[in-house]
Parts: C-alpha cells; structure tokens; sequence
C-alpha cells in the first residue's frame, strides 16, 4: 500500500452499551482513503453497530472517531457535515416508500446541498444508468424487485457525492438470485476508488473485492488482515470456529 | 449486468370463462347451503320485509305533512337571512362553490366511464328494488277473508294507488334496460358511456320535478316569518337551474382549460380558491363589509407594506444556505422578539404578522435552495401576508359590530361554515400537537399530552358551554367575539385534540429504518418531518382522518345549546312551532338525518377514493 494516502477514519478505544449489554469493548482501528473494508463475525458481535456509529446513527460512549478529520461529537454541526459525506446502504433498503425512485434520489441532494432540481435530476439518471436501471426512474420503490431498490438505495447514497459509503449487510434481506446485481455494483465502486466500509456475510465477494478483513466478536476487533491471510491462514481460534461453520 | 424483465413476453394461458349462474342455482349456493342457513335466509327476509314495511308505510302515510319540510326549504338552508331583498348574495355564495367545483371536477377529470353493461344492470337492480318496494308499500284496500297471512298477501300483490304507479315505472325502467342492453348485445361489456351522465340525469330530473311540483315557502321579513303559498318558481328554481348550468359549463371549461395551459397552473389556483373560498364567500359574499377606506389607507395599507417590505428582505438574507450560525441566532432572536410582542398591547395582526415572519426565517436556511427556490419562498411569504392581511380588513370594518355573523349565517350554511372552519383549522393545530406528543422535547410532549388528554375526557358540550359563557369573563374589553366564532374555536380545538391522536397512530406506523436513512443522508429534523414522516403518516390514517371530519360535520348540531340556529335545531325546534306546522317534528328529523347521512356517505366515499388514489397498501 502506498503511504501517501491518509486515514480517512480513525477510531480509538470506542465503547457502546445498549443499556447493561455492551455492544462494542473498544474498537481501535483506521481505515485509510479508498480502502475497502470487510467487516464480518457472528450475529450479535457488535459489527453493524460498529458501522452506525462512525455516522452516529447510533451514538458511542467511549473513545473517539474522527470522520474526515472531524470529530464525532454530540455538536449538531458536525453530524450534519459527517452524515452528508458518508452515504449508508440498509439491509432493508430503507427507500421511501411515498416518492418515486427519482424523488428518493434526489431529495437530499435539493435540500441539503441545494442542488437546482434540474441539475440533481441529471446526476440521478446518470447514477440510475450507474447502477443498471435507468428505466425505472419514474416507478415507486414497491413496483420494484428487492435487488432493484437495493440497487438505487446505492444510487441514492451515491447522489450525494459522499467520501465514504458504509454498507449494513446489504444483500441479507434479498432472494440469491439478486444477490449477484448488488455485489456486481459494490464491486464496480470498489473499482472506482470509493472508500468502503462493508458488513456482509458474502465470502466471496470479501475474498475478491476486500483490501482488508477485519473480524469482530463479542464486541472486539478479533483478528484483521489481507483476505488471503484471513482465509488461508487464519490465527485465532474463534476465527477459525467461525470460517469452517460457514464455508 | 442488467436482468431485463422478461414476463411480460412469456404466454400467458387465459383463464377459462365461467359460466353465467342462474338465480336459482346462485341461491341455492348462497342462501340455502345448509339447512340452519336456510332458516337464517328465511328469518332475514322477514325481519327485513316487516323493516321495510313498516318504514313505508310511515312515509307514505297520507297524514304525513312533508309540504312542511319543502315549504321551509330556504329555512333549512339559510336560516333567516338577514337582508331579505339581498338573498341574492346567498346565491352567488352558492354560484361559486358550484362554479369551483365544476371547474375542479373538469381539471382533476372527476368520474372516469362506465360500461353500458354496468349501467343497464344498475338500471335493472333499482328497478328491481323499487318494485319491491311498490309490493311492501301501504296497501290502500283493506281485504278480509278472515285469514291473515291470506289478507296480506292479497293486500300485498293488489297494487293500487301509488303503488300502481310505482310498480309501472318500475317496469318500464327494467324494460328499458333490458331493450338498451340486448340492442348492444355483447358489445354491452366493452361500450362505454361517461359516469357523469348518472348525475347529469338525476340533476335534470329533479330540476323539471322542481318546475312542475308548486309548493308555498316562508320568507322572513320585517323581523318576522311569513307564509307564502303558491310557487317557488320564480326564487328557488330559477337560481337552482342557472346553478346547474353553471356546474355543467364550469365543468366543460376546467377541461378546456387543463387541455390549453396543462395540469399544473389550473390545479395550484384551484387549490388555493378552495382555501379561500369559505372565508370570502362568508366575509365578503354574505356578510357586505363596510369598509373604512380612510383606516384602509392609515392602517391596513401601511402594516402590509411593512411586512412585505421588511420582511421579504429578512427572508431574503436569512435564506442564504452559506449565513450557517449567525443566520440560526437570528432567527432565534426574531421568535424571541415576536412571542414577547403578545406581552406588549398592540394589534394583533401585527403580533401574528410578527410570529409567522419569525416561523418563515427558522425554515428559510431548510427550504429556500437554490434562486428560483428562494424566489417562492419568499412569494409564498407575500401571498400569505397579503391573504392575511385582507382578511383582517374585511373582518375589521366598522359593519362587524352591527352585523353579527348568526345573524346571516343558519341552517345548513352555518353547519357548512363551523364544520370546515373547524376541521380545516384543526389539522394543523392537531398535527403540531402529534408531532409534540411524540416529540424527544419534554416540554412539547407534556403540554401536548396534557392537552390532548385534557380535552378527550371532556363532552363537547361542555367545551361550547365553557367557550359561550365562561371564556368571555376572561377577554379583555372591547373583544366579545360572537357565538359562531366562539363555536369555530371551540370546534377547532376540541377536534385538534382527536386529530392529534390519530396522527400519532400514523406516526407509530412509520418503521424506524425510514428515520435512519433519512438522517443518514443528512436531512435536518424539520426535512426529515415534513418530507418523510408527515406525508406517511397521514396517508395510513386517512380512514381514521375521514371518520373524525364526519365526526365534526355532525357534532355542529350540538351548538344549538349556544343558541345558533344550526340544521338540526330548525328541524327540531323552530319548525314545529310555526302556526301552520304545529307540532310536526319527525318529518323534519326524517328529512335532516337523510341530509346528513347524504353527505357523511359522500365523505367516506370520496375518502375511498383517495386511499385509492395514494396507494394505500400497495406498498
């Protein structure tokens, strides 16, 4: 890896208790710009968390993440500035349900960037065409199949021009026959330099596209590494239980 | 990369065409499957028969007096209007809402078309219905053989009378049917005529019914009520048909319109019309403001310019998105400066002008985007002020003392005007109260809560009582708002309490996945609010929205206790104390509970519609 390109993320020592329940025991890790980072683990093992805290969907109670060099603090400001330059994909989508695939693209880019519409709406075609659906602007997210509304919940994230796309297990909540389509658009973003932070249970998609693996487990950064070294050669004993269950 | 749709290419088999059942084969499988549903058909149809028999019976009863209900049809509708020589302005309050809703029906294209299969049967089901009706009705021959159920029977099938009459009409109409039915022949299935012709039939039979049948009225005049027998011709069915020509060429002309300058213009000015309309049909129309053109000039004038002047220019510098902290400090200071001008004894246009400039500067950095967004935040900013400002003139002018509003409005009108003023000034006021139910600001949520919870545990008579008598102590001087306005607010707040409920079931209804990808794409609360929540969760509870704008529509009878004379009270109290009409009260009441249940079906109709029409569970 080249040493010119700065951390883009750096969290230190970061800790969340869902009431008595700890969530995350301290995450110390960084990811550096246009890298792609596969996050996986157990259910339960704190790693979707972990990636709604670095735009504080959910909000951590100990230690720092540094977004961009800001940091993440209960200041208003910098959420808003954090948020509109890290995009999210949901396992569920989350499209909105009452606006046209166009609308739902372009809403935070009028809005929150101020983009004139005529301008925004261009961006979203281009974006649709992106991501293999550009005849479907004018539909509604439910006339649409879940590998399509997955794919312009990407779409959507990408309108806003952010550095960093986060994905929460994006292709869990789809049929195996769309699996492909995601991961196909995953991979060409990859490609593009966008830096990644990704929580998925797709091993092969980890194996081809991921620069780095890291593995969580009760809360913790168990193991990290290159994708060959993680699964040819893993080191840890929980990591080793977990890759025969599930490959 | 991209999987194209395919099924549509793919054959499709065609289901095969079941056929047509005959009536008995239908009853057999529908009404007599098993022995205990046969006894329920049986047992059914003769609680209905004896319903139905017996309501017939009362209304056609010849001692039945429905002239009282006809001869007071201006009553009904208007009460006594105060200026008996201008009944006019009634009528062009009228006219316009006719005229509007012919224009809006033209440019939303209202009624799509209907087959003449469907027609013919619908024809050939009221037909059957009716001459039902005819062999149910009260027989006018009085048969006895000694038997009973033989004496009704025969009472039953001689019909005579009226009954004849009705029978042959209804046979005429079923055989009509059936002649336009087999002259399409299967074509009947795919030929289609427009729906509109139903009404467009029914208005011009009821308008020809109103030419021919003569009855007397009772007018108010020199501070009494006065019989005129004869006809109405010449002040009822004149206006009655230049309205339906009106409604049919307002009709004809929003289509022309929609087709010449396109949807979007004509359906904004609409909108906006239908908004204004009550308040200046019932301000300006009925009520004929004097105005005080010198006020006019010193007052109204110069407190619009200002507000436009100066606060279009506030707009205009708060509303650039690169002001960031110190624009949000302003904005702040202004709310602070405009709810401390309600301490401070001034006019209260100027502290309401005040208060909603401060709400247009908070939301100014959140809506006006680019320039052409700023450009109509700002003439949304004008219109309002202007909209506002001419209201508060026409309200006050020197003619409000001497003209209170129960004096010109009653009847039907007054039901029409505390109905929609209340529900249209509620929904706000019950959204604002949803929103701070469940809101993560304490104190929104506890005044909220307690008010909503105050105000459901209270009778609504209770509340028009308090409004009436008790809330008028605590005015100050010189502001002695008159019974219907008091009634409008009562309304009002008494029906934001439910609303607020209803919409916070929405709320609830709103998974919380939308609210993370919404902040996560970094929309503000107040875009996340009005983009994202509101929108959802007012169209899963439209139902629920439907059913308390029947509610309020029905509750206005109960401001009869205040002394209004609103539909209900005419028909219960004032009519059976007229000279000629003593003491008949259940026609009226008959006829009232017909008149609303008409136009509560007609809201929870149109409420079907547009669930339809915004998807509702297709999701």
């Amino acid at each position: 890896m080249d040493g010119e390109r700065g951390d883009i993320i750096v969290c230190e020592g970061v800790k969340k208790w869902f009431g008595d329940f700890q969530a995350l025991k301290g995450v110390t890790t960084s990811v550096k710009e246009r890298e792609v980072v596969v996050i996986i683990g157990p259910s339960g093992s704190g790693k979707s968390t972990f990636i709604r805290t670095i735009n504080r969907l959910e909000v951590h109670q100990e230690g720092t993440i540094i977004v961009d060099g800001t940091e993440l603090t209960n200041d208003l400001k910098n959420i808003e500035k954090i948020r509109s330059e890290v995009g999210m994909v949901f396992q569920q989508f989350n499209l909105f349900p009452h606006l046209t695939v166009m609308q739902n693209i372009t809403l935070a880019p009028i809005w929150v960037r101020k983009k004139p519409k005529a301008e925004a709406e261009e961006m979203a075609r281009a974006l649709l065409d992106r991501v293999g659906i550009p005849e479907q602007a004018d539909k509604y997210p439910g006339q649409l199949s879940g590998g399509q509304q997955q794919r312009v919940a990407i779409a959507r994230s990408l309108a806003m021009e952010p550095r960093i796309m986060l994905f929460d297990e994006p292709t869990s909540a789809l049929d195996p026959e769309m699996i492909k389509e995601v991961l196909d658009v995953m991979k060409e973003l990859a490609q593009s330099g966008m830096t990644m932070l990704v929580v998925t249970h797709e091993m092969g998609f980890a194996r081809e596209v991921a620069d780095r693996v890291l593995f969580f487990d009760y809360g913790l950064i168990v193991e990290e590494g290159t994708p060959e070294h993680f699964f040819t050669n893993p080191q840890h004993d929980r990591t080793k239980l977990f890759l025969s269950q599930i490959l | 990369m991209e999987p194209q749709d395919t099924h549509d290419e793919l054959a499709h088999e065609i289901a095969p065409e079941t056929p047509p059942k005959g009536p008995w084969v239908w009853a057999r499988e529908n009404l007599f499957s098993t022995p205990f549903n046969s006894v329920l058909t049986i047992v059914g149809v003769i609680i209905v028969v004896f319903f139905v028999r017996g309501m017939l019976a009362w209304l056609f009863d010849p001692e039945r007096r429905w002239d009282a209900v006809l001869t007071n049809m201006r009553f009904y509708m208007t009460q006594a209007y105060h200026q008996s020589g201008q009944f006019v302005r009634v009528w062009v309050g009228f006219g316009a809402v006719v005229a509007l809703a012919g224009l809006s029906f033209g440019a939303w294209r209202i009624g799509g078309r209907i087959t003449v299969h469907s027609l013919t049967r619908g024809a050939q089901a009221a037909a059957g219905g009716l001459f039902v009706a005819a062999m149910l009705g009260p027989a006018d021959v009085d048969v006895d053989t000694g038997i009973p159920i033989i004496d009704a029977v025969v009472e039953m099938v001689a019909l005579t009378g009226g009954r004849l009459w009705a029978a042959i009409a209804a046979v005429v109409v079923f055989a009509v049917a059936a002649l336009v039915a087999r002259s399409y022949g299967p074509r009947a299935k795919e030929a289609e005529v427009p729906i509109l012709a139903v009404p467009l039939v029914a208005i011009v039979a009821t308008l020809v019914a109103l030419w021919v049948i003569p009855f007397g009225r009772y007018v108010f005049r020199d501070g009494q009520n006065l019989y005129e027998s004869g006809t109405v011709s010449t002040s009822t069915t004149t206006p009655l048909t230049i309205m339906a020509v009106l409604l049919v060429v307002s009709y004809y002309a929003g289509r022309a319109l929609v087709d010449w300058v396109g949807q979007r213009v004509p359906k904004a000015v609409l909108s906006i019309l239908w908004v204004l309309a009550l308040p200046i049909i019932v301000l300006v129309v009925l009520r004929d403001p004097a105005f005080d053109f010198g006020h006019l000039a010193r007052v109204d004038l110069i407190i619009w310019a200002v507000f436009v002047i100066g606060g279009g220019l506030i707009i205009t510098v708060l509303s650039n998105p690169n002001l960031g902290e110190p624009g949000r400090a302003v904005s702040g200071l202004l709310l602070v400066v405009a709810l401390g001008m309600w301490a401070v004894p001034m006019l209260i246009r100027i502290r309401l002008f005040g208060l909603l400039l401060a709400l247009f500067a908070i939301g100014a950095p959140t809506f006006a985007g680019d320039r052409q967004g700023r450009m109509r935040y700002i003439g949304l900013w004008i219109g309002i002020v202007t909209v506002l400002g001419y209201l508060f003139a026409v309200v006050n002018t020197p003619s409000t003392l001497e003209i209170q509003a129960k004096s010109f409005l009653g009847g039907l009108t007054l039901t029409f005007v505390l109905a929609l003023t209340s529900i249209f000034l509620s929904f706000p006021l019950g959204l604002l109260m949803a929103l701070g139910r469940t809101s993560s600001m304490p104190i929104f949520r506890v005044i909220s809560t307690a008010y909503i919870e105050l105000v459901r545990g209270i009778p609504f008579i209770t509340v028009l009582f308090f409004f009436d008598i008790i809330l008028v102590l605590f005015l100050p001087e010189g502001l002695e708002p008159d019974s219907v306005t008091l009634a409008i607010i009562a309304g009002t707040l008494f029906s934001a309490a439910y609303l607020a409920e209803n919409v916070r079931g929405g709320l609830q209804a709103i998974q919380t996945g939308q609210y993370e990808a919404a902040r996560a794409m970094g929309l503000s609360t107040l875009q996340l609010t009005v983009f994202i929540v509101l929108p959802q969760a007012l169209r899963a509870v439209i139902p629920a929205l439907v059913g308390q704008t029947i509610a309020i529509f029905k509750d206005t009878s109960l401001v009869a206790i205040i002394g209004l004379f609103d539909f209900l009270f005419i028909a219960d109290k004032v009519i059976p104390a007229q000279t000629i009409f003593l003491g008949i009260r259940l026609e009226n009441l008959v006829f009232i509970a017909a008149v609303y249940w008409l136009f509560t079906f007609s809201f929870s109709r149109a409420s079907l519609r547009i669930e339809r029409k915004v998807g509702l569970g297709e999701r």
